[in-house]
């Protein structure tokens, strides 16, 4: 798999630098007509049909429970209105989750973007390491967490680990970083970036390659220099895809629980205890489904609020 | 070469060393220890390379759990769910951000919200559902979850690369008399091919590892995933190292033979492919 | 052009296609039973099908299937199933996940089933004991597991230490194996079960075995707790630094590795010890949990595991009895019990004698400590279970691993032994 052929973009090499951003009213609304549009609504029909069945009849039964008193999943229960609601916020573990996933989100993203990008820069160059890392960097993501959450947990062992050993020899000792409560949630934290790091480098990779050549000559010849013609020419080209990827990643991130469930599932002493892993524990822990219903609605209107404003203040300019 | 060119002075070299050990180093561990005895996996010092080599954890793996089994149902599901997304993806994508139909804001809306339920919560109510459509206890189910999930995802992520398609082309095809169907297939799609590939690719390895509902929704043995059936081996209350190693490495070969054998159609060669039009 | 056209209907028809074909497996028949356990490893997943198939080739009334689920995701799983109409024949169960099992509405009384197999084989009382309720027996028991404590007997004998029979013996040959080399001792300190049973054993050791008063009311902040948990506070600084994150599987690899010289477990110990730490099985050393100096009684957590009938139909329960009822067999007994050999115990009074269960060459190897395991099963408890008690929601409060939590706010967040147990009756209260 040689690199990419970087002298023919894939564009039309005279279009403008920055392409996507179209202004609203060059938009053509109408062009199709009536034909255009059942198009449309035809090629939208299949994504629609599979999310209506698997994700919003779900969600509409979710959103029922959370108006009852039901413990034991299928158990008897009456309809309480929005008492439920109540109980959960006035519980501070709710809030002390809600919190911890609002770090654990930011420190997710953070660590991720410097890997990724990192990672995704390095991939761009010639030579034999980018050429054979576009294959294996991809490793860590392609793994099962629950290999993932077994191989991390048994290298920081404070007994066997590899890890642990190989810092004791440099004179660092790691202490147990799983149940250390004050580094517990940065440990599920890298574990969870070093999983996912790389689907983020590879799509900023391919958005990278979108970059044309010409115009990054173009830039070297005015005399930019490499962060001017970053901010400049790169940055606004890979900016729709860097807003997809930031905001879905981010709301994809704040829903993770697999990683933490199988490494601390929540402890040491609910150190770890994100959003998700409360609302794991109220359901099938303490058995009040209603209860985790009401915490994942209330969940669902924070990502919609958060999500709301993140387009509203970072959406590139000029796309709908 | 590019703009990062300029970054010379930036230690690149340690930098690959780092993301190198990063990557590969927790996964070289794995494959060793795969290698080794069931003492030496859990010796207080580790040894970096193997004492003894043996092949005695993977033929135990082969021979007490049915692999085989697990690997085809994996692959199965994995391929189901590559398929159907990316066709999913793509024709919604094209209708939400090129073709722009009437209420593609509200319905990009509603595919965002897909990402701020947590996965947890729907799952008995869609085993509710699943059993009534008679998809319970089937791959088939599993593939259609799968791409509940992966779709919309992958519709966020064609959104930058079908916006970056100048529309300009459209029109030139318009001009020409192509109509909807042809200016989608011929002129837009073979451009956003980057996009594609990372659709193909992160669907393929969502399916390939997804745990939670695999668990939940495949109740018989015999249509178990890999994910599955490794978390068996972890086992409730003791943990076999040697064959949990083993059966890491025979998760991820797979998934490695094919980035090894395909892998410049994902990345590299999709992009020069997509030049070629 | 038309070629990728058509290249896109042949996806869909190709999709379509592998749809229909998975969505044509795993249909289960209808004159099958399907039983549901929980035993994920792969040896035993293998040893119950082939009693399944031996079963099978009885030509029964109905053939059975078993299909193994995730312990960890069970509550889930069954609840779903049974919400949608779903559920199997058969369920393996413990006693907590039985009165969970039941409150979804599910099970079926096995009276007639037991109260036969009492007469046949004789059950030990703390084996069918925590199945009654309501003057019924709601689950068939089928094995025990039982924790006693397990040493190595390298280490002691190079220190000169005998086995410890009180928690002062205990205390003194961890802190005296507790070395540059390896920790005294490995004790589980995460927020899981296995902690939960440790501390629980040394609860039933104390006398501390009931949780609850005559009126099923939490009963934990006892003087007999607070003095267990002291325990614990002092024998975890000889455990491995990383103890607040162990949970059944640490502590043994600790073992074996020759990280750890005690730890207190099931019988999963037999059988990986010689190949993991390259020792005789001599110097696998068991004994009964110690027990406190004054006041102590010999004690340890016990599991009796059992079957729960789910079916509905009376030709599908009368089937499913007939199943359980084979397994228990003496014939077969045996082979049920050595699907992991050691770690299952048998139950019934002549389980352990005349079926061929002591013949499996781990239980032969090992067989004084399979002993030691089957004399503190006599000893066994269980909270929630004790002396005939039967509380409906006991896995409101294992399933939230209260007993757990506190060890954690004790070795984890520094808290007195005694503000931790005040603190995990309170939260037991609230939950209950």
């Amino acid at each position: 798999m040689g690199a990419p052929d970087r002298s023919a973009p894939g564009r039309a090499p005279d279009s403008p630098a920055a392409p996507a951003p179209r202004s609203r009213t060059s938009r053509r609304r109408r062009r199709g007509g009536i034909k255009h549009d059942l198009f449309g609504y035809l090629l939208l029909t299949p994504i629609l049909a599979v999310m209506a069945l698997v994700l919003a009849l779900p969600l509409v039964q979710a959103v029922l429970t959370s108006l009852r008193d039901e413990r034991v999943i299928g158990s008897p229960s009456e309809t309480v209105g929005f008492d439920t609601y109540l109980i959960i916020l006035q519980d501070p573990a709710f809030w002390d989750a809600l919190g911890r996933s609002g770090l654990w989100l930011l420190l997710n993203l953070a660590v991720q973007t410097v890997l990724a990008f990192g990672t995704a820069l390095l991939l761009q160059r010639q030579g034999w390491w980018a050429r054979t890392a576009r294959v294996w960097v991809v490793l860590p993501w392609v793994i099962p967490t629950v290999a993932v959450a077994v191989i991390w947990q048994w290298m920081l062992n404070s007994n066997y680990g590899v890890i642990t050993h190989a810092f004791a020899a440099i004179g660092i000792d790691l202490g147990s970083p799983f149940s250390d409560p004050g580094i517990a949630l940065i440990t599920v934290i890298l574990v969870n970036s070093w999983h996912w790091f790389p689907l983020a480098a590879v799509v900023i990779y391919g958005a990278l390659a979108t970059v044309p050549v010409s115009v990054l000559e173009a830039a070297k010849v005015d005399g930019a220099n490499a962060w001017q013609t970053f901010w400049a020419v790169t940055f606004p080209i890979l900016q729709p895809v860097l807003f997809a990827l930031g905001l879905v990643g981010s709301l994809w991130s704040f829903n993770v629980l697999d990683t933490i469930l199988l490494t601390t599932g929540g402890g040491p002493a609910g150190a770890t205890t994100t959003m998700p892993m409360y609302v794991y524990e109220t359901a099938f822990d303490a058995f009040r489904s209603s209860q985790a219903a009401a915490a994942s609605v209330l969940t669902v209107l924070v990502l919609g609020v958060a999500a709301a404003l993140f387009v509203r203040f970072l959406r590139p300019k000029g796309s709908p | 070469m590019t703009w990062s060119s300029g970054l010379r002075r930036v230690p690149a070299g340690l930098t690959m060393v780092l993301i190198t050990l990063i990557a590969l180093g927790p996964i070289y561990w794995v494959v060793v220890s795969a290698f080794k005895t069931p003492q030496e996996i859990i010796r207080p010092t580790p040894t970096l390379w193997p004492q003894t080599w043996t092949t005695h954890n993977f033929s135990r793996l082969l021979e007490t759990t049915p692999y085989t089994t697990y690997l085809s149902n994996s692959l199965l599901v994995a391929l189901g769910t590559t398929v159907l997304t990316v066709v999913l993806a793509v024709c919604a994508a094209y209708g939400l951000y090129r073709l722009e139909v009437p209420g593609s804001g509200m319905i990009a809306g509603l595919i965002l919200v897909a990402f701020m339920i947590p996965g947890t919560l729907l799952i008995v109510p869609l085993y509710g559902i699943l059993s009534d459509i008679g998809l319970i206890n089937s791959l088939a189910g599993l593939i259609l979850v799968n791409v509940a999930f992966t779709a919309p995802f992958c519709t966020w992520l064609l959104r930058g690369f079908i916006m970056s398609v100048p529309k300009e082309i459209d029109e030139a095809a318009a001009i020409d008399g192509a109509g909807p169907v042809r200016t989608m297939f011929q002129i837009v799609l073979p451009l956003m091919a980057p996009g594609l590939a990372t659709a193909v690719v992160y669907s393929f390895v969502f399916a390939w590892t997804e745990y939670v509902y695999a668990t939940q929704f495949i109740l018989d043995d015999r249509l178990h995933t890999l994910p599955i059936g490794l978390s068996a081996i972890v086992g409730q209350y003791t943990i076999d190292w040697g064959l949990v190693m083993a059966g890491t490495v025979f998760t991820i070969l797979p998934t490695l033979i094919l980035f090894i054998v395909a892998g410049r159609y994902f990345v590299g060669g999709l992009i020069t492919g997509a030049n070629k039009t | 052009m038309r070629s990728r056209a058509m290249g896109f209907t042949a996806i869909m028809a190709a999709s379509a296609l592998v749809l229909s074909a998975c969505g044509a497996d795993g249909d289960d028949t209808d004159d099958e039973l399907v039983v549901w356990h929980l035993e994920t490893p792969p040896n035993r997943v293998e040893a119950l099908d082939a009693l399944a198939e031996e079963y099978n080739n009885g030509d029964p009334e109905m053939p059975v299937r078993f299909e193994v689920q995730e312990w960890d995701e069970i509550y889930s799983t069954i609840a779903a199933a049974a919400s949608a109409g779903d559920q199997p024949d058969a369920l393996f169960v413990t006693p907590d996940l039985a009165t969970y099992v039941r409150q979804l509405g599910l099970g079926a009384p096995v009276t007639d089933v037991v109260e036969g197999l009492e007469a046949e084989h004789g059950f030990i009382d703390a084996a069918i004991d925590p199945y009654r309720d309501d003057e019924e027996y709601w689950a068939v028991p089928l094995f025990g597991m039982v924790q006693v404590l397990w040493y190595r007997g390298d280490m002691f004998d190079d220190a000169g230490l005998d086995t410890p029979q009180t928690w002062e013996d205990l205390l003194e040959a961890a802190e005296t194996l507790d070395t540059d080399e390896h920790s005294g001792i490995a004790l589980p300190a995460g927020q899981n079960q296995a902690t939960d049973q440790v501390l629980y054993s040394f609860m039933v050791t104390n006398g501390a075995a009931d949780i609850y008063t005559g009126d099923g009311e939490i009963d934990f902040d006892t003087p007999e707790t607070v003095e267990t948990y002291e325990l614990y506070d002092e024998l975890l600084q000889y455990s491995p630094a990383d103890s607040g994150n162990y949970s059944w599987g640490e502590p043994q690899a600790a073992f074996n590795s020759g990280s750890a010289a005690i730890n207190i477990e099931k019988g999963q110990y037999l059988t990986p010890f010689e190949e993991e730490t390259g020792l005789e099985p001599d110097d696998l050393g068991c004994a009964p949990i110690p027990t406190p100096e004054t006041g102590g009684q010999p004690g340890s957590v016990y599991f009796s595991n059992g079957a729960m009938v789910l079916g509905e139909d009376e030709d599908r329960t009368a089937a499913t009895d007939d199943f359980l009822e084979w397994l228990l067999d003496t014939e077969n007994y045996g082979d049920l019990l050595n699907a992991e050999p050691g770690l299952y115990l048998p139950l019934t009074e002549n389980g352990a004698e005349e079926s061929d269960w002591r013949e499996h060459e781990t239980i032969s190897t090992y067989e004084e400590c399979v002993d030691v395991m089957l004399e503190q099963s006599e000893t066994g408890e269980l909270f929630g279970f004790v002396d005939g008690q039967y509380i409906d929601d006991v896995g409101e409060i294992s399933g939230q691993n209260f007993i757990a939590r506190a060890v954690q706010e004790m070795y984890v967040n520094d808290m007195t032994p005694a503000d931790a147990v005040a603190a995990a009756q309170e939260q037991m209260q609230a939950a209950d």
